[in-house]
C-alpha cells in the first residue's frame, strides 16, 4: 500500500482501528493472560522438576541408606570376627600353662599340698527344721491355706 | 494447474500416514510382545547377567569346646593382602617411585623381605598375594598407608578366615587342624568337618555399572549362610593339662626315643577325658617342626638330608599314637587273660602255680623277668601281682587257643574301638587256628599280639566296670549356632565280656598289684587304686633290637571305678625300662591331681598321715618364745635361731611352704645375711641316704613317691645340684621303687 500522501490526515487509515482504550485493555488482558499462562506453565515445570528431583533424591537416599546398611552389616561381621579373635587371645593368655608359669615364676606361689586341704562332709540325710512360733493371725492364715491345699 | 493440494489428495495422504503409523506401531508392539512375553526368560536372563551380581556369604566354622565350654578352636576374620602389579605406575611415568614406596611400605608394615615383595611387584598380572591371613591391626595399618599414599587401586584387602587354637599344643593330635580354605585336615577337625563347616549363603542383588555398589531393589534375593555347628568334647582341659604336665616330666627324665602317650578315660561311659601324644606340635603352625630335640637332631644331619628329615619329622609329630600305634602290650594284657581264666573257671583265686624262673614250651625257653630261681610257688592272685610269665603261660595253656581267642574277641581286640577320630589302627593277632603252643604261650603274657593303646584302655575298662565293653568317644554334644544341643553322644555298650562277679574279683586283684608291694610306685595317698604295669619288647618290622615299651594302666577308685589312666613310654633311654618304674609314677602323679579335681575325697591311712608333710606357719613378727610354741603346736621341732633379737624378722622356709613333720625352721631375729649352702647331687641314692646328706646341711627334705627302704632310689630333685640356697630350704625329692614287672 502506498503510504506516501500529501494529506495531513488520512482518516481512512484509522477507520478500522479499534478505539484506543478498548484495544489497550484487550492487550493488557491478553498480556495478563499470557503472563498467567507463563506462570502456570512455569509452575508446572517447577512442580515437575521438584517431583522428579524428589524422586531422584529419594532413590539416592535409598541407595545411600542401603550402602550404609551394608557397610554396617560388614562392620558388625568384622567386629564379631575381632571379638572372636580377642576372645581366643584372652583364652591363650589364660591357658593353664601360662597361669601356672606366672604363679610360680612371678608370684612365687607353689601348688597346694594335700595337708593344706580340709574336707568337710555335709550330712544331707536327716534334716531338722525348727518351726517358728506363729502369731495369732499367722495361725488363722495357715488354717485358711490348709483348707485349700 | 493449481499447486494447492486437493481434498482427495489430503485424504489419501492422511490414509497413507495413518497406515504407516499403524504399521510402525504394530511392529513396535510386536517387538515388545516378543521381548516381554514370548522370550521373557531369555531377555530377563540377559538383563540379570548384566545387572545382578551373586555374592557368596561364607559361613563361620563351628567352635570346638572342652567339656566345660573352654575354647579349644575358633575361627575369626582376617585379611589377605592382594596386589595388582599391572596397576602400578610404569618406570617411565615416575621413575619407579610408586613401586619403591609400595614395596618398602608393605615390607615394613608386614615384616616381609623387600626383595620378595619387589619380585611380586614386577610381575605382569593382576593378582599377587603379598601376605595372607593378617589380623585387624595390621590390616588397619595397611589401609592407613594406602590411603595416605593413594595406593588403593593397587592393593586390596580381601576378607578371609583363620582358625585359632588358644592352647596351641594341648591335645594337638586329637583336635587336629584345618587347611587354608578352612577345611578339616586332621583329627577331630577332619572327622567332623561336615558338621563344623556349615553351608555358604548367597545374596543376589542389583549392582550399578560404575563401581558395583548395591542398588536397592525389591527383587534382591538373600539366602542366609548356615554357620557350622560347634562341638563340645569329652576332653577336660584341666585333666589334659595334668596329663601333659606329667608326660613332659617323664620325657625330661627318661628321654624316650619315640615319645610318650597317655589316655584318661571314664571306664563306664567311654568318655575320653584326656588324650596326649608328646612331643606335640603347635596347632597354629602345623607345618612347622615344634620339638627342639628333634630340630637339634636334624641340624646334625648332612645338609642334603635335612629337608627330607624335616618333612618326615613334621608328619611324624602329628601321629596320634594313642589310637594308631600298635604294639605288644606286655604284662598289662595279663588282666584280660586272668579275667578269661576266672570267667571260664579254668582257674580260681586259689589255683597254684610254680615259677622256677623260666618255662619250656616246645623248643623255646621263655624266661620270667625275675630270673632264676623265679617266684617259686604262688597262687593266682600273686601270679598277677608278681606278673609272673611262667604262671601266665600255664593259665593260657589251661584256657586253650579257642577260649583264649574267644575272650580276645570279646574284649574287642580284633576290631577297631570305633572312637570318633580318623586313622585308628588295626590290631594284629593270631586267631584260634593259628595259636600253636609257642604263640599261645607268648600271647598269654602279652608278647605276640599287637593292639593299640585305646584298645587296651577299653578292654581294661571292661575288666573293671562289670564286664561291659564300651565305645570310647571324644565328642559329647553337637551344638547349633544358637547354642542348642542338636546331638548328644550316648554311651554305647557293645557287649558284656565277663560277668560282674569276675569283674569284682579282678578289681580286688588289681588293687593287690598296688598294695602288695611295699612302697609301690603306683600308690596314691588317700585313694584306693588298682593297676597293672607292662614292659614289652618291640617286635614290629623296623624296630631296633633290645628296645622296650614301658606302660602302666591304673584304675581309680578301685572299689567303684570311675577313671582309667594309661601311660606309655616308648624306648626310654634313661636306663630304666620297666613299666612299674618308668610309667607307674607318671600315672600316680596324674591320679594325684585328677582324683581330687573330680571331687573324690581322700581317706588317709594312719601310715599316710604319719608321712604327710605339714605347713610352715607364719612366724615373722612374733616373739621368739611365741614362735617356738607355735611350731610345737603344729608338730614341728625346735627351730634354729640366728641372732640375739627377741622378735623374728625372717623365717626359712617361708610361710605356707610344705615341711616334713620332723623338719626344722630357721628363725632370724636380726637383719643378718642368710647362711647359704650348696645343694649336692642326690639322684640315684636311696631315699634315707639322700635325706641324711641333705639334713646334715640343715636343709629340710620332702620325699614324694616310694618309701621302700631297699628298692627305692631318688630320681628327681626339685633344686638342681650346685645351686646355692639358704639353710632351712625345703628340697623335694622324687623316689621311685626300682624292680621288674
Amino acid at each position: 500500500m502506498d503510504q506516501q500522501s500529501n494529506l495531513a490526515y488520512e482518516y481512512e487509515r484509522f477507520e478500522d482501528r479499534a478505539p484506543r482504550g478498548i484495544q489497550s485493555l484487550q492487550g493488557k488482558k491478553k498480556q495478563a493472560q499470557k503472563r498467567k499462562s507463563i506462570v502456570k506453565n512455569a509452575g508446572y515445570v517447577v512442580m515437575a522438576v521438584v517431583m522428579i528431583s524428589m524422586l531422584i533424591y529419594s532413590r539416592v537416599e535409598q541407595t545411600e541408606l542401603n550402602m550404609a546398611y551394608n557397610q554396617t552389616v560388614a562392620d558388625i561381621e568384622t567386629k564379631k570376627g575381632e571379638n572372636a579373635r580377642l576372645k581366643v587371645e584372652l583364652e591363650e593368655k589364660l591357658s593353664l600353662n601360662n597361669i601356672e608359669e606366672y604363679a610360680e615364676n612371678n608370684l612365687e606361689m607353689t601348688s597346694r599340698s594335700r595337708q593344706q586341704e580340709t574336707y568337710i562332709n555335709f550330712n544331707t540325710e536327716n534334716k531338722v527344721e525348727v518351726v517358728q512360733k506363729q502369731s495369732f493371725f499367722g495361725n488363722i492364715a495357715s488354717w485358711f491355706r490348709n483348707l485349700f491345699s | 494447474m493449481s499447486n494447492i493440494p486437493t481434498l482427495s489428495m489430503k485424504r489419501r495422504l492422511k490414509y497413507v500416514v495413518v497406515v504407516a503409523v499403524v504399521l510402525a506401531f504394530c511392529v513396535l508392539v510386536g517387538s515388545l510382545v516378543n521381548i516381554s512375553v514370548l522370550n521373557y526368560d531369555v531377555y530377563t536372563g540377559y538383563a540379570n547377567r548384566n545387572q545382578l551380581r551373586p555374592t557368596t556369604i561364607a559361613p563361620t566354622r563351628g567352635t570346638i569346646y572342652d567339656r566345660n565350654m573352654g575354647i579349644l578352636a575358633q575361627s575369626a576374620t582376617v585379611w589377605d593382602v592382594i596386589m595388582s602389579p599391572v596397576s602400578i605406575n610404569s618406570e617411565e611415568k615416575d621413575g619407579g617411585k610408586q613401586k619403591q614406596l609400595l614395596v618398602q611400605g608393605l615390607s615394613d608394615l608386614l615384616d616381609l623381605d623387600p626383595e620378595a615383595v619387589m619380585e611380586k611387584a614386577n610381575k605382569k598380572n593382576q593378582y599377587q598375594i603379598i601376605k595372607s591371613k593378617i589380623e585387624k591391626e595390621d590390616a588397619d595399618r595397611v589401609r592407613e598407608f594406602l590411603n595416605e599414599n593413594k595406593l588403593n587401586g593397587i592393593i586390596s584387602l580381601v576378607e578371609s578366615t583363620k582358625r585359632y587354637y588358644p592352647n596351641s599344643t594341648m591335645a594337638a593330635s586329637t583336635i587336629g587342624f584345618v587347611g587354608s580354605d578352612s577345611q578339616g585336615l586332621y583329627g577331630l577337625e577332619l572327622k567332623y568337618d561336615k558338621e563344623l563347616s556349615g553351608t555358604p549363603g548367597y545374596v543376589v542383588s542389583l549392582k550399578d555399572g560404575h563401581s558395583g555398589n548395591d542398588m536397592p531393589d525389591k527383587s534382591e534375593t538373600r539366602y542366609d549362610p548356615v554357620n557350622g555347628n560347634s562341638l563340645v568334647l569329652t576332653l577336660d582341659e584341666t585333666i589334659q593339662h595334668f596329663l601333659e604336665k606329667a608326660l613332659n616330666r617323664a620325657i625330661i627324665q627318661h628321654k624316650p626315643d619315640k615319645g610318650v602317650c597317655g589316655i584318661v578315660m571314664n571306664v563306664n561311659t567311654g568318655e575320653v577325658l584326656a588324650m596326649a601324644n608328646l612331643p606335640s606340635f603347635d596347632l597354629n603352625q602345623p607345618y612347622t617342626l615344634y620339638d627342639e630335640a628333634e630340630k637339634a637332631r636334624i641340624a646334625e644331619l648332612p645338609e642334603e638330608e635335612q629337608k627330607e628329615a624335616t618333612s618326615a619329622a613334621i608328619l611324624n609329630q602329628r601321629i596320634n599314637k594313642s589310637i594308631s600305634y600298635t604294639y605288644q602290650p606286655g604284662s598289662t594284657f595279663k588282666t584280660m587273660v586272668a579275667s578269661a581264666a576266672l570267667e571260664e573257671g579254668v582257674c580260681n583265686e586259689n589255683s597254684s602255680f610254680f615259677c622256677p624262673g623260666y618255662v619250656q614250651v616246645e623248643d623255646r625257653k621263655m624266661k620270667c623277668h625275675i630270673g632264676i630261681p623265679g617266684h617259686g610257688t604262688q597262687n593266682f592272685r600273686m601270679a598277677l601281682v608278681n606278673s609272673c610269665n611262667p604262671a601266665f603261660v600255664d593259665i593260657g595253656k589251661r584256657l586253650g587257643p579257642d577260649l583264649f581267642f574267644k575272650y580276645f574277641q570279646a574284649f574287642g581286640l580284633t576290631q577297631r574301638t570305633g572312637i570318633d577320630l580318623p586313622g585308628e589302627g588295626d590290631s594284629s593277632y593270631y586267631n584260634a587256628s593259628q595259636l600253636g603252643a609257642v604263640s599261645l604261650a607268648s600271647s598269654s603274657f602279652g608278647q605276640s599280639n599287637a593292639i593299640t593303646p585305646i584298645q587296651l584302655v577299653t578292654a581294661v575298662s571292661a575288666v573293671v566296670n562289670g564286664g561291659y565293653v564300651v565305645t570310647p568317644h571324644l565328642v559329647k554334644d553337637i551344638l547349633d549356632e544358637n547354642g542348642n544341643v542338636i546331638y548328644s553322644t550316648p554311651t554305647e555298650v557293645k557287649r558284656q565280656a565277663i560277668s560282674e562277679e569276675t569283674s569284682a574279683l579282678m578289681r580286688d586283684m588289681m588293687e593287690s598289684v598296688v598294695t602288695e608291694k611295699t612302697g609301690s610306685n603306683a600308690y596314691v595317698k588317700g585313694y584306693r587304686t588298682g593297676g597293672k604295669s607292662g614292659t614289652s619288647q618291640k617286635q614290629n618290622p623296623g624296630d631296633k633290637e633290645g628296645v622296650y615299651i614301658s606302660s602302666y594302666i591304673g584304675v581309680a577308685p578301685i572299689d567303684d571305678p570311675e577313671i582309667a589312666v594309661y601311660v606309655m613310654i616308648d624306648e626310654s633311654t634313661s636306663g630304666d625300662i620297666y613299666g612299674s618304674v618308668v610309667a607307674a609314677p607318671v600315672v600316680t602323679s596324674v591320679m594325684s591331681d585328677v582324683l581330687p579335681y573330680l571331687g573324690f575325697t581322700p581317706k588317709y591311712t594312719a601310715e599316710d598321715l604319719e608321712t604327710m608333710n605339714t605347713t610352715t606357719p607364719l612366724l615373722t613378727g612374733r616373739g621368739v618364745l611365741e614362735a617356738e610354741s607355735k611350731l610345737s603346736a603344729v608338730g614341728l621341732g625346735k627351730p634354729k635361731i640366728i641372732g640375739d633379737g627377741a622378735t623374728v624378722v625372717k623365717q626359712v622356709p617361708s610361710v605356707g611352704s610344705p615341711i616334713p613333720k620332723d623338719g626344722m625352721v630357721i628363725l632370724y631375729t636380726e637383719d643378718a645375711e642368710e647362711e647359704m649352702v650348696t645343694i649336692p647331687d642326690v639322684i640315684g641314692l636311696k631315699p634315707a641316704l639322700a635325706q641324711s646328706r641333705l639334713e646334715k646341711l640343715n636343709l629340710n627334705v620332702v620325699i614324694n613317691g616310694s618309701d621302700d627302704p631297699v628298692y627305692a632310689k631318688i630320681t628327681e630333685q626339685n633344686i638342681a645340684k650346685d645351686t646355692q640356697v639358704p639353710i632351712g630350704t625345703v628340697i623335694e625329692l622324687t623316689s621311685v621303687r626300682s624292680g621288674t614287672d
